[in-house]
């Protein structure tokens, strides 16, 4: 199942570039003590796992149904948003070893919220996909973590978040700017800071994953 | 790898690649030498968007997961194998995102203990933070293009 990477890439750079990009590779490995991985944490079941990603819901369907029901107050960031997380949720359900702390995001107090789509329509569209994998209970779990997945989508729609926060860095100075873009993010560090005429670089940006986001620095870059 | 510690440890690795059947823009990839696997990387090249606001819902390649075999890995073997495993894994994420017409952006939520090895890759890969959203609150990354309003 695994497909073949071609042992020549169609553009192949030159050996002198290859071997300053494998060093490249090696020194940010080496920053890492060799650690690379990225993903979901897999636990101690990653077969568990990868079985449950064979279970899925259509996304398409999902967002057709989240754009009939939700259309008027929600725009596809917040589709897109919505199906991942109904996604994650169905693969704690199938295999809970893969996502062990994801229950706790579901706060059994706030189990009964609005029902922004209808529970029958939720239960149609899962059970078409799903019937022969999951329980009723499971079923009945996933369509109640849509709701309060949903509930929360409507609460802060993406469109009414602040704009992001950019933490660019120059030679000798840390600038924050609020900008929709890392454009206008720079612009604004020209345009109010005259003397930021180096090479600007951003070192993380705020606000692009959730509103109200806490930005965190390491102190070694102050 | 059991007992290791290690964040993604217990992969089985080449049953698992030989076993899992793949859904609809999942893309599953090993680099493999003298017929072993040394790591594996998994895409998803049709489900996810950006989320950076400049270049919101553009299409890019996601690494779903990402890790390399035991033997290449410092923290459980004092002389690796091999390196640049990982590193020439996302480098091809790149290239394959070239390829698809995603200008070379590409996704990952890093695990906790490669945080240093994602800011360090020359990629354009923007820190974003914990993502609020996903369920251990990983650190999301991704590639930063200019010009993209």
């Amino acid at each position: 199942m695994t497909q073949s990477i071609p042992a020549k890439p169609k553009a192949e750079p030159n050996e002198g570039t290859r071997h300053q990009r494998l060093m490249e590779l090696i020194e940010a490995e080496d920053a890492a003590n060799g650690e690379v991985g990225c993903g979901r944490d897999l636990g101690n079941s990653i077969s568990g796992s990868f079985s449950a990603r064979e279970i899925a819901l259509e996304d398409e369907k999902l967002k057709r149904c989240l754009q009939e029901h939700l259309g008027h107050i929600l725009l596809e960031p917040d589709f897109d948003a919505i199906a991942t997380q109904i996604q994650r949720q169905l693969e704690s359900l199938v295999s809970p070893a893969s996502s062990q702390s994801l229950g706790s995001e579901l706060s059994p107090a706030s189990t009964n919220v609005a029902a922004h789509i209808p529970t029958e329509a939720l239960k149609e569209l899962f059970q078409s996909q799903l019937a022969e994998f999951c329980s009723e209970a499971a079923l009945e779990q996933l369509i109640q973590a849509s709701h309060q997945i949903i509930h929360k989508a409507v609460l802060r729609p993406r469109h009414t978040w602040s704009s992001p926060i950019w933490v660019l860095r120059s030679e000798t100075q840390i600038y924050i700017a609020q900008a929709a873009g890392i454009e206008e993010a720079i612009a604004k560090v020209k345009t109010q800071h005259p003397q930021a005429t180096g090479r600007l670089e951003v070192i993380t940006v705020g606000g692009v994953l959730a509103p109200d986001q806490v930005i965190s620095l390491d102190t070694n870059l102050l | 790898m059991e007992g290791s510690g290690q964040d993604d440890e217990y992969w089985h690795w080449v049953g698992k690649s030989r076993r899992s059947k793949l859904l609809l823009g999942d893309e599953l990839y090993a680099i493999e030498c003298e017929g072993i696997t040394q790591g594996l990387m998994m895409l998803d090249v049709l489900k996810k968007r950006c989320l950076i606001e400049s270049q919101l819902r553009r299409r890019l390649v996601y690494i779903s997961a990402l890790a390399t075999a035991p033997w290449n890995r410092p923290l459980i073997t004092n002389s690796p194998t091999y390196k640049g495993i990982g590193g020439n894994l996302v480098d091809f994420a790149v290239a394959r995102s070239y390829e698809l017409g995603y200008q070379g952006r590409i996704g990952l939520h890093a695990l906790p203990g490669a945080l240093g090895f994602y800011r360090k890759l020359r990629l354009g890969l923007l820190d974003c933070g914990p993502d609020p959203e996903e369920p251990d609150h990983l650190v999301y990354f991704e590639t930063l293009r200019m010009n993209d309003l």
